[in-house]
């Protein structure tokens, strides 16, 4: 394959690239390994574009701050790591109440706890899920690679501007601390998506949608309709209310809003092989090794499906139902003890056989995939 | 921010105008205290306080806490943000830095904010103190904590009652304004809600064109003075034994705004400008036809990480993929440092190294850290250790070239080991490694000097 504009670039670049190009013009930062790449990338990056780059005294801080500006008007993200994430729960909370755009970078590493700050890891993709008290849909897009990372970033403040909502960019230190060659000129073209504005004269209704999917029209703070935000129980006014057709309407908003516009969430490449009775699904840094697996076994004359998934939530279920038609056997290889997206997605596995291959604390290689698409599948 | 003229303190003594205060405040909704709580005299005041400023009611947003304050939004006919508990400082300074350097700086940031909220946010209020940007903020302190049964806060004087402080409180309050003096804070007074003189106190904070806070007291009727009746009249008392004066503290117009600052500040020569946009061309051809997997391994802060770099824009300038990941240990000074390196023909898949292909090691610490990887490396590949250190039995061929004291320099043993490497296993050309040199535009002579050494070493 012959390059055209080769550039030795981090994964960390390339998200920095894609928030810039995507138009975050503010970024709020702590440090933390593998994420203070990001960090240092917008630190140094978004001032000379008029944006705003500033550190935060912890990641509370960071996340409020980028909240903030958001409700301001602007495009806002932040990125950390498992360690930070958790203290930020509050905040995503509180985005996805108030219906306000923002994008978080979780670049993960060896949990739990401070676990281990430069191993990487597949072991936060449920926290990042499912951390919303309340239990409320919030997108999760996944990069591979770094030249992904890029379309995914872009695809996160989409989602995150267009749906009012937060968004979890879901990385690990695999990608954001390699550096590859990426050819630029090969980045895919992806249109810049922006909130959906309140201009007209009508009465300004701060949660004033009018089809439950819909995100409401957005008036920043300080613009020239008076904005009612809050993060408790409320009705389209922003008027506090804990219970009522109004408050359940509102409740009811919230999750229809991320699950009625899975046309623009999903995200995936499926890779079927005719004849195939094997499917592998795969995500993230460990997709890498399943991609180079299902090319060996190809060579080998065997029949595999594959199916990578980048926006790994809300699960894209119509993709995997129609990828399993004929599918006996499924692989999932994760970087986590347990196979935590294998839970989630079992569900919707109507096979004979659904594997995981699992390994903690060094990277599952294609031979460990290969093998789970050699075995013989089970007879019992 | 504000232009209006400050007003002078204590010259209103006048009840509050409730005609101009409507503009801020619904007076029509009923106020969601108990009978007697001090927060509505500080609503009141806020309002009195926008109304002396002259303010536009669309040009304030007003950031309130978790509490029974955080309910003054209900009222307010401004922009209204009801936020977290403790976080309100926080959302503030993102609408205030969104607002002065993206917006038209038009936009006035008020915190309301209780003594819970002050307690569980201190770091907001501290950090806030020091950037300096134009929020001002308004501690509601009532000394407990009344929306949740009045419960002791980090502001509760010694001997309080509250109901988690039966016999009396233990623990001395948070001085809020001695604190915050220490912090670069430019605007800090101490009043009590039931001061006439609130309004204008509060309307000069509004005017501070940077931090300003304003620690309230107040009386929470629902608990406080049901469970320490005699308190009224031992504020005062008690504010002058802990030396705690009343009034405007400081008032310092020498300080820089934050966005000002900012402004000033946010353009350095960036990373950014070092990219070239166009990309390293290909001027070179490579040999490989299957990926190559390396790792190459020396002492921190001799050059390990970077001569690998260089190793990769000479792939590049060859017309490679390549990958890099470095390691060392936690602090990135001492000990170890190694770097992946992975070269091939097309894109890379997986970017991990089970068996290497080759392995480059100039240092007993390298050698300590990629031993294993070393014994294990392919037997087809080659090895580069340095002549001086003792080395297992290796699958591969090794070369044992002596860089110590054939390079000048340590920072470029490294190289050296690339060169000699490249010498004995040529899938790229030295001039490749040269040229990925010449392109960093720094210590060339040296390192070319060294490449050179490196390629006649062995
Ligand atoms: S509980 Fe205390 S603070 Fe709350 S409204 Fe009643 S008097 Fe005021």
């Amino acid at each position: 394959m012959e390059c055209r504009q080769s550039q030795i670039v981090s994964g960390a670049d390339m998200i920095a690239t894609g928030a810039i190009y995507a138009g975050v013009r503010f970024y709020a930062g702590y440090p933390i390994t593998p994420a203070s790449t990001i960090y240092t990338a917008m630190m140094s990056d978004l001032p000379k574009l008029g944006g705003i780059a500033i550190g935060a005294p912890d990641e509370i801080s960071a996340l409020c701050y980028c909240v903030g500006a958001s409700l301001r008007g602007m495009k806002a993200m932040t990125a950390t790591s498992g360690p930070g994430f958790t203290l930020m729960v509050e905040t995503i909370g509180y985005a996805l109440m108030t219906e306000t755009p923002v994008v978080i970078a979780l670049a993960q590493r060896l949990g739990p706890s401070t676990g281990a700050a430069t191993q990487s890891a597949q072991g936060d993709i449920l926290l990042a899920e499912y951390c919303i008290s309340g239990g409320y849909p919030l997108p999760v897009i996944c990069p591979t690679r770094p030249s992904d990372a890029y379309e995914a970033v872009i695809r996160a403040v989409n989602i995150a501007e267009t749906l009012r909502t937060p968004v979890v960019l879901l990385t690990e230190k695999e990608l954001t601390m390699t550096w590859e060659t990426v050819d630029l000129a090969r980045l895919p073209y992806l249109e810049v998506k922006d909130r959906p504005m309140f201009r007209r004269d009508e009465p300004y209704l701060t949660y004033g949608f009018k089809q439950p999917a819909d995100p409401p029209l957005f008036a920043p703070v300080g613009g020239p309709f008076k904005v009612t935000i809050t993060g408790s129980a409320h009705n389209r006014e922003g008027e506090l209310i804990k219970d009522g057709p109004d408050a359940v309407a509102m409740l009811g908003h919230l999750d229809v809003k991320i699950r009625r516009h899975m046309p623009e969430i999903t995200w995936v490449k499926y890779d079927p092989q005719a004849g195939s009775e094997t499917l592998v699904i795969s995500y993230g840094v460990t997709d890498r090794a399943a991609r180079a697996a299902v090319q060996t076994a190809r060579i080998q004359g065997l029949a595999v499906s594959h199916l990578t998934i980048y926006s790994l939530f809300p699960v894209p279920e119509s993709i995997l139902m129609s990828s399993i038609s004929g599918i006996k056997r499924v692989i999932i290889p994760e970087e986590n003890i347990s196979g935590l997206y294998r839970s989630v997605l079992l569900p919707h596995l109507n096979a004979e056989e659904v594997i995981g291959i699992n390994k903690v604390a060094s990277l599952i290689t294609p031979d460990e995939i290969l093998a789970g698409i050699l075995k013989k599948p089970c007879k019992d | 921010m504000i232009a209006s003229a400050l007003p002078v303190e204590g010259a209103t003594q006048a009840p509050l105008n409730k005609m101009a205060i409507g503009d801020y405040l619904d007076e029509n909704k009923e106020a969601p205290y108990c009978k007697g709580c001090g927060h509505i005299h500080i609503d009141k005041s806020l309002a009195r306080a926008l109304d002396l400023l002259s303010m536009d009611p669309g040009k304030v947003a007003v950031v309130s806490d978790i509490g029974c304050m955080g309910l003054v939004d209900s009222m307010l006919k401004t922009h209204t943000v009801h936020t977290t508990h403790g976080r309100s400082p926080a959302f503030a300074a993102g609408i205030e830095l969104a607002d002065a350097l993206y917006g038209d700086s038009a936009l006035k940031t008020i915190v309301m904010i209780g003594d819970g909220g002050a307690t569980i946010g201190l770091l907001h209020l501290v950090e806030l103190a020091r950037m300096n940007p134009d929020v001002t903020v308004l501690i509601h302190n009532n000394f407990l904590y009344g929306m949740t049964g009045g419960q002791h806060s980090g502001f509760t004087p010694v001997n309080f009652i509250t109901s988690t402080t039966l016999g009396g409180n233990i623990i001395p309050p948070i001085d809020i304004c001695g604190m915050l003096a220490t912090c670069n804070a430019g605007f800090l007074a101490r009043v009590l809600a039931t001061d006439h003189n609130l309004p204008e106190v509060i309307a000069q904070s509004i005017s501070y064109p940077g931090f300003a806070l304003v620690e309230i007291l107040e009386l929470c009727t629902g608990y406080g003075t049901r469970f320490n009746p005699q308190i009224q009249n031992k504020i005062k008392a008690d504010l002058k034994q802990q030396g705690r004066r009343l009034g405007i503290l400081s008032q310092d117009q020498d300080k820089k705004e934050f966005a000002i600052s900012y402004k000033e500040k946010s353009h350095p020569a960036d990373r950014a400008d070092q990219r070239p946009e166009e990309g390293i061309p290909r001027l070179f051809a490579h040999q490989l036809t299957a990926p190559l997997r390396l790792i190459m391994g020396g002492t921190a802060g001799e050059g390990v990480q970077s001569a690998a770099h260089l190793f990769t824009v000479a792939a590049v300038l060859s017309g490679l993929f390549t990958a890099q990941k470095n390691d060392n240990p936690v602090t990135v000074g001492t000990g170890f440092s190694t770097s992946e390196l992975i070269f091939s023909p097309d894109e890379i898949l997986f970017n991990g190294i089970s068996m290497p292909d080759a392995v480059l090691i100039t240092s007993g610490s390298g050698l300590k850290r990629l031993e294993g990887m070393l014994v294990r490396m392919n037997p087809e590949g080659l090895a580069v250790v340095e002549a001086d250190l003792t080395i297992p039995q290796v699958p591969g061929r090794v070369l044992r070239p002596s860089f110590r004291g054939l390079i000048p320099d340590p920072k470029n043993v490294n190289l050296a080991a690339v060169a000699a490497y490249l010498k004995h296993h040529p899938f790229l050309p030295i001039d490749a490694l040269k040229e990925a040199i010449r392109r960093r535009g720094k210590g060339v002579e040296e390192a070319l000097d060294a490449v050179e050494r490196g390629y006649q070493a062995i």
